[in-house]
């Protein structure tokens, strides 16, 4: 008996892409707001630049992590 | 961060007590709290999702939304520190300025001058803040209804200090020399009297 699985590892498989640009759409426009914030009211010198490399790698390690999982459940 | 008038400079940047950051991070850290389910009870997943799917769809799946929550957690702690980093408190030699960043979109910048502060009240209540030495501040100003609150400051009675010594530093205190008391007058009574 069919339970529409295929159906279900497709749907799957679509909401894991969607969701995958979703957070990187969120978490690029977040960096680039706080950016912003940091270098307009004060964060003085390179620190910001510091603030937003730590954010960046950190992000992008886990989102590298969401692309990976995707990727390798894609048949 | 803020545009001075002539002949205006910042006396004191003050910003919220490290630990009101730190707080706001412990409650974050309670945001692992499923992860580590998910991981305490893994055997239970795999038992039951293998039915449906592989070993290895499931083991995709549980990382990716692993990896998704942490990364929300991620921005959080960053917004947060944005909000704790960019809420200050400045005093000029001639007015005090809150800076209060709510969220990422609205920021409250409430100023006055400094002979308009009527009062300045300090609050510490509790163990920690009393240890460690922060509380709020309440500027009472000459405008009615008006009141500047900064919570959580590092230091209040300092902050107090410094803000009474530049109020009654030679310089801010000008306006008095302008107008002395005529002889012979109560000062304050109408002229011709």
């Amino acid at each position: 008996m069919d339970f529409g699985l295929d159906n279900a590892s497709e749907l799957i498989r679509t909401s894991m892409f969607v969701l995958l640009a979703l957070f990187a759409a969120i978490f690029l426009i977040l960096g680039a707001v706080m950016k912003y914030h940091w270098t307009r009211y004060g964060v003085p010198g390179p620190r910001h630049r510091l603030f937003w490399t730590i954010y960046f790698i950190g992000g992008l390690v886990l989102l590298a992590a969401m692309a990976a999982s995707t990727i390798i459940y894609a048949p | 961060m803020i545009d001075l008038h002539d002949n205006e400079r910042v006396v004191i940047i003050a910003r919220r007590h490290w630990f009101v950051f730190v707080s706001e991070v412990i409650t974050m850290v309670f945001g692992i709290v499923p992860i580590l389910l998910v991981l305490l009870f893994s055997e239970e997943i795999y038992s039951y999702g293998e039915r449906y799917l592989s070993y290895g769809e499931i083991s995709n799946i549980l990382v990716f939304l692993g990896a998704a929550w942490l990364l929300v957690l991620w921005m959080k702690f960053f917004m947060a520190f944005t909000n704790y980093y960019l809420d200050v408190l400045v005093v000029t030699n001639q007015r005090v300025i809150d800076i209060d960043q709510i969220g990422l979109f609205a920021r409250d910048i409430a100023t006055a001058p400094l002979e308009n502060v009527q009062d300045i009240k300090i609050e510490t209540i509790g163990m920690i803040p009393t240890m460690l030495r922060f509380g709020n501040l309440y500027f009472q100003t000459a405008a009615a209804d008006k009141e500047i609150m900064v919570k959580g400051i590092k230091n209040p009675e300092e902050v107090k200090k410094r803000i009474m010594t530049t109020f009654h530093a030679p310089q801010n205190q000008a306006w008095e020399k302008l107008e002395p008391p005529a002889q012979g007058k109560e000062p304050g009574s109408p002229p011709g009297a």
